[in-house]
C-alpha cells in the first residue's frame, strides 16, 4: 500500500512539475493531507503570478490589443493557443511570442529574443481594458525598434522577476526554466516539501518544513517581504514617496500599531495567501478590534491592555485608518491600500 | 646722505640673477619712508620712491630688489650716514638655509613656508620688533594718502614681473614674486591661485595646499581649486581630506569632461587608499557606465577589488598582473557581461589560487543577484584564508541573507574571534544569535557593533528589526527612523556590511 502511495506521490508531483500544465488542472499532491490550504490557492492571485503561453484567458477574450506609442505600433495578438507581441515602426516590425504573462490583472510580458529578455514596453491595463506603457518605462523614450520592443532586462533582473513569480525557475543561481512552475506553489513558500511528500507517505514527518504560522510578526514581514519588499530592503533601495505603497509589509512596520513580536499585526492575521484577497472592507474589522476593543453600550472601562478604541466608528476601519493611494500610470491612478496604519488626517502629505 | 635720523635696516638681498642672498645695509631717511612704499606684513620692501636711499653704502634711487629685513633699527646720524659703519657686516651662517622648519627646500628661496619672512633664529628680536613698529606706524601714516597710489603701482610691478617671470618659465623668481604680491594684496585671489598653482608644479605641495586655502576662501566655488588642492593632499598623505576636496570638486561640476573623469578616478583612488574598498567598487561604476576602460584603470579597480589599500603607483611589477586581471574581470561583470566576467575569475583562480580576497571579490559582485554563488565563493575565501575577517563576516551574512542562521553561527564567532572590534564582525553575530533566538546575547552584539559604527544603517535596520522581534516597539521605532534617515545617502541597495 506505502508502496502505491508512494508511486502516486511521484506521479503527482512529477504532473506538478511538468511544464505546460494548465493551472486550473493542476492538483497539488500536497492536497492530498493540506486540503484547505491547496483547494483555491492555484487559483489566487499568486497562484497565478505567472501565466504560461496559453493559459491567459485576456487573449483569448481579446484577440486583439494594439496601441500606438510615439512613432511604433503595438500589437498583441492571439491566435489559437499563439499570442504574438509585434511593435512597427510603420514600414519595419518585430514580432516575438509571448510565453510568460506576469500578472493577473494588470499584465506585462517578458519577451526572449535571441537569449535576451525585455519586460514588453507596453502593459495590458483593466481600468482600460487596453495596453498602455508599462508602470515605470514612462520615461523611456525608444528610437529603434529593438528598443521600442521593450526595457533590457539584465540577469540578475530577470532571475529575479521569475523567482517572485513562479516557483523552481532558479536554482542555485541560475535561471533553469525547464523546471519552471508557473505562479507560487507550495515548495515556493514551503521549502522542503518534495522530501517532506517523500517521507510523509511513509509515516515519517520529521522533515516537515517548519511552520510559518509559528514565526513572529517581524519575521513574517520578512518572509513575505522577499517578494512584496521587506521594511529593510525597501530602506536600503531608498524607494520614497507614494512608489512604495505597493511595498506592504514596509508600509506596515511603519506603522505606530506595528509589533514585531505580537501576532495580531502579522501579513498572515489579515492575509490567507492559500485564498483569494478579501476585499470586504468589514471583514477586516476583528483583525482591528483584536487588540482595539469597541466599547459597548455601558461599558465604563476597557480592559488595560487594549490599544485605544476609535471614537468615530465601530466598522469598516480600514476605511479612514488604511487610506487608497494612487500611483499614476500611463492608464490613469492604480490604487492601492496603504498598509501605514494611522489616522490618515484629510491632506496629509503622505508619510514615507 | 645728509646727518639726520635714518631708518637702519639690514637686509638679505636676493639677487634675482645669482639667486642667492647677500646682506646689505638699507638706509632711508626717516622723513621719507612717507615716500617710501612699505610692504606691511612682513620684511620685505621696495622703494618705489624717488628719494634716495642708501645699499650698502651705494645711494640708489629704488632698490628693487627683493629685501629681507634682518635687523632694523632707527638712528640719529651726526654726519653723512654712509660715513657710519655698518651694525653688522658678515651674512650670517645658515643664511642660504631655509630659516623654518622645511625639510624639503633648503634653499631660503624655496622654501614653502613663509619665505619672505625673517627667521627669528637669525634676527635680533629687539632691534626687529623695534623695526616691525616703525614700519607699522609707517604704514598707519601711509593710510589714506597719495602713497597708496604708488603702493598700489608697486603691487602693479610686482604682479607684472611674477607675471613675466612665469612666462619666462622662470619658476623660483615667479613663486617669490607672487609670494611678495599676495602679502600685500591677501585679497588678490588670482595671486593665490598662480602662486598655489606654480607650488604644485614645483612640488611644494605643503605651500600649495596652504595657497589654495586662501583662494579658496576667496574664491568658494571653484572646482579646480579644490581639485588641485586635493592633488597637493595627496602628496602630502592627507587622504581624508583630498577626498573631501575632490568630492567637493565634483559637486561644484566645474571644467570639461576629462577634468570629471580624472575627478572621479582620483575619488575612487583615495576611498581605496583609505581602505573604504566597496564604495571605491562602486564609485568604479561611473567608468563602466561611460565605457572608459584601460590598463590603468584595470589595476586601479583591482586594487579596490584585492582590498589592498595602496596607490596605483605603489604597486610593484609581480602585483600588477593579478591586479589587471581582477580589475578587467570586476569591470566586464560591472558592464553586465557575467558570462566574461565568470570566465576571467575562473582563469584567475586557476592562475593565483592562493590570491587573497579574489574569491571574496567575485562573491561581493554576485551578492546582489546571486547568493547561492555568492556564498560559495565566500567559503571559497575562508578556505583559501581562514584568518580572513572579512571572508568570515561575508559568508555569515551571505548565509543570514538566506535564513541559514545556524550555519552562520561558526562563521558569525569566528569574525569575532579575529577581530572584536569589527563592527561588521559584531553585526553578524548580533543578527546571528537575534535569528536564532537569543536575542539578549544578539542585542549585546548588535549594540557593541553601534558603538563601532554609529552611523552604519545595517546596524541600524539589524537593530530596529531586533527590537521589533522582542516587542521593544519604542526602541524599534527609533531605530527604524534613524535607519529611514541613513538611508538618504544610501545608493548601493545591496552594500554588504
Amino acid at each position: 500500500m506505502r508502496c502505491l502511495d508512494l508511486v502516486t506521490v511521484l506521479l503527482a508531483a512529477a504532473s506538478v512539475q511538468a511544464v505546460g500544465q494548465t493551472s486550473s488542472t493542476r492538483q497539488s499532491p500536497c492536497a492530498r493531507c493540506h486540503q484547505a490550504q491547496t483547494l483555491h490557492q492555484a487559483q489566487t492571485p499568486m497562484g497565478r503570478a505567472l501565466l504560461p503561453a496559453g493559459e491567459n484567458p485576456l487573449f483569448k477574450a481579446n484577440p486583439k490589443l494594439a496601441v500606438r506609442k510615439g512613432s511604433f505600433t503595438y500589437t498583441v495578438e492571439t491566435h489559437g493557443d499563439n499570442t504574438t507581441y509585434t511593435v512597427s515602426d510603420g514600414s519595419r516590425s518585430v514580432s516575438v511570442p509571448i510565453r510568460w504573462t506576469f500578472g493577473l490583472r494588470m499584465q506585462t510580458w517578458i519577451i526572449e529574443q535571441n537569449g535576451n529578455y525585455y519586460e514588453s514596453m507596453v502593459s495590458y491595463y483593466p481600468s482600460i481594458n487596453g495596453l498602455e506603457t508599462t508602470l515605470g518605462d514612462e520615461k523611456l523614450t525608444p528610437l529603434t525598434l529593438q528598443e521600442a520592443l521593450g526595457r533590457a532586462l539584465s540577469q540578475t533582473e530577470t532571475r529575479q522577476c521569475f523567482s517572485c513569480h513562479s516557483s523552481n525557475a532558479v536554482s542555485h543561481g541560475q535561471l533553469t526554466l525547464n523546471s519552471m512552475q508557473p505562479g507560487v506553489t507550495c515548495e515556493h513558500c514551503h521549502s522542503g516539501t518534495s522530501a517532506h511528500l517523500l517521507d510523509a507517505v511513509q509515516g515519517n514527518f520529521d522533515s516537515a518544513p517548519p511552520s510559518l504560522k509559528k514565526l513572529s510578526s517581524e519575521k513574517i514581514s520578512n518572509f513575505c517581504g522577499q517578494c512584496h519588499r521587506s521594511w529593510a530592503t525597501v530602506v536600503r533601495t531608498g524607494t520614497h514617496g507614494v512608489a512604495n505603497v505597493r511595498f506592504q509589509p514596509y508600509r506596515l512596520a511603519n506603522s505606530k500599531c506595528f509589533d514585531g513580536a505580537d501576532g495580531r499585526i502579522s501579513c498572515i492575521a489579515c492575509h490567507d495567501p492559500h485564498n483569494d484577497l478579501v476585499q470586504d472592507a468589514s471583514s477586516y474589522d476583528a483583525k482591528c478590534t483584536a487588540c482595539h476593543q469597541v466599547k459597548t453600550a455601558g461599558q465604563k472601562n476597557l480592559e488595560a491592555s487594549s490599544a485605544k478604541s476609535c471614537p468615530v466608528a465601530t466598522a469598516k476601519c480600514t476605511g479612514c485608518h488604511m487610506p487608497k493611494v494612487g500611483i499614476n500610470s500611463a492608464a490613469g491612478p492604480l490604487i492601492f491600500t496603504d498598509h501605514t496604519i494611522r489616522r490618515a488626517l484629510p491632506g496629509e502629505a503622505y508619510p514615507n | 646722505m645728509v646727518p639726520g635720523r635714518y631708518w637702519v635696516l639690514e637686509v638679505y638681498r636676493m639677487a634675482p640673477a645669482q639667486r642667492e642672498a647677500s646682506n646689505s645695509r638699507v638706509l632711508v631717511p626717516w622723513m621719507s619712508t612717507f615716500g617710501i612704499g612699505v610692504i606691511l606684513s612682513g620684511a620685505a620692501f621696495s622703494a618705489g620712491g624717488r628719494i634716495p636711499c642708501a645699499v650698502n653704502d651705494e645711494v640708489v634711487k629704488a632698490p628693487r630688489d627683493n629685501l629681507l629685513v634682518h635687523a632694523g633699527e632707527i638712528r640719529e646720524f651726526e654726519k653723512s650716514p654712509l660715513l657710519a659703519k655698518p651694525a653688522r657686516s658678515a651674512v650670517p651662517a645658515g643664511l642660504l638655509d631655509c630659516p623654518h622648519s622645511c625639510q624639503r627646500n633648503q634653499k631660503l628661496i624655496g622654501c614653502p613656508e613663509r619665505s619672505l619672512l625673517p627667521d627669528s633664529r637669525s634676527i635680533d628680536m629687539a632691534k626687529w620688533s623695534k623695526a616691525k613698529a616703525v614700519i607699522l606706524i609707517c604704514a598707519l601714516a601711509l593710510s589714506g594718502t597719495a602713497v597708496l597710489g604708488q603702493s598700489g603701482s608697486s603691487f602693479d610691478e610686482v604682479v607684472r614681473e611674477a607675471s613675466v617671470a612665469r612666462e619666462q618659465n622662470d619658476v623660483p623668481r615667479a613663486l617669490q614674486l607672487y609670494s611678495r604680491a599676495v602679502e600685500v594684496n591677501p585679497k588678490w585671489a588670482e595671486g593665490w591661485w598662480s602662486l598655489g598653482s606654480l607650488q604644485y608644479g614645483a612640488k611644494l605641495f605643503s605651500g600649495a595646499r596652504d595657497s589654495l586655502s586662501q583662494y579658496i576662501a576667496l574664491v568658494p566655488n571653484s572646482p579646480s581649486a579644490f581639485a588641485l588642492r586635493a592633488q597637493s593632499e595627496v602628496e602630502l598623505g592627507d587622504y581624508e581630506k583630498a577626498l573631501a576636496d575632490i568630492r567637493q570638486s565634483l559637486v561644484l561640476k566645474g571644467g570639461d569632461p576629462s577634468n570629471e573623469e580624472r575627478l572621479h578616478i582620483y575619488e575612487c583612488v583615495l576611498l581605496t587608499r583609505l581602505g573604504r574598498f566597496e564604495e571605491s567598487l562602486q564609485a568604479y561604476r561611473y567608468f563602466v557606465e561611460k565605457g572608459i576602460s584601460t590598463p590603468e584603470l584595470s589595476v586601479a579597480i583591482g586594487l579596490a577589488g584585492l582590498r589592498m589599500a595602496l596607490l596605483p603607483k605603489e604597486v610593484s611589477d609581480d602585483q600588477r598582473e593579478v591586479l589587471s586581471g581582477a580589475g578587467a574581470a570586476t569591470y566586464q561583470y560591472m558592464a553586465g557581461n557575467e558570462d566574461g566576467a565568470a570566465d576571467a575569475f575562473h582563469s584567475l583562480f586557476q592562475h593565483f589560487p592562493s590570491q587573497a580576497n579574489l574569491h571574496l571579490l567575485y562573491g561581493t559582485l554576485l551578492f546582489p543577484s546571486n547568493r547561492e554563488a555568492s556564498l560559495t565563493e565566500f567559503r571559497r575565501e575562508v578556505d583559501v584564508s581562514p584568518s580572513n575577517q572579512r571572508a568570515q563576516v561575508l559568508t555569515a551574512w551571505a548565509l543570514l541573507m538566506q535564513n541559514r542562521s545556524l550555519d552562520a553561527l561558526p562563521y558569525a564567532n569566528k569574525a569575532v574571534e579575529l577581530n572584536p572590534e569589527s563592527a561588521a564582525g559584531q553585526l553578524v553575530a548580533g543578527r546571528t544569535l537575534v535569528d536564532l533566538g537569543q536575542s539578549r546575547e544578539g542585542m549585546e552584539h548588535l549594540e557593541r557593533a553601534l558603538q563601532l559604527e554609529p552611523e552604519n544603517l545595517e546596524i541600524h535596520i539589524a537593530l530596529a528589526e531586533a527590537y521589533s522581534g522582542c516587542g521593544r516597539k519604542q526602541d524599534a521605532e527609533r531605530e527604524r527612523a534613524l535607519s529611514l534617515k541613513l538611508a538618504q545617502n544610501r545608493t548601493n541597495p545591496f552594500a554588504l556590511p
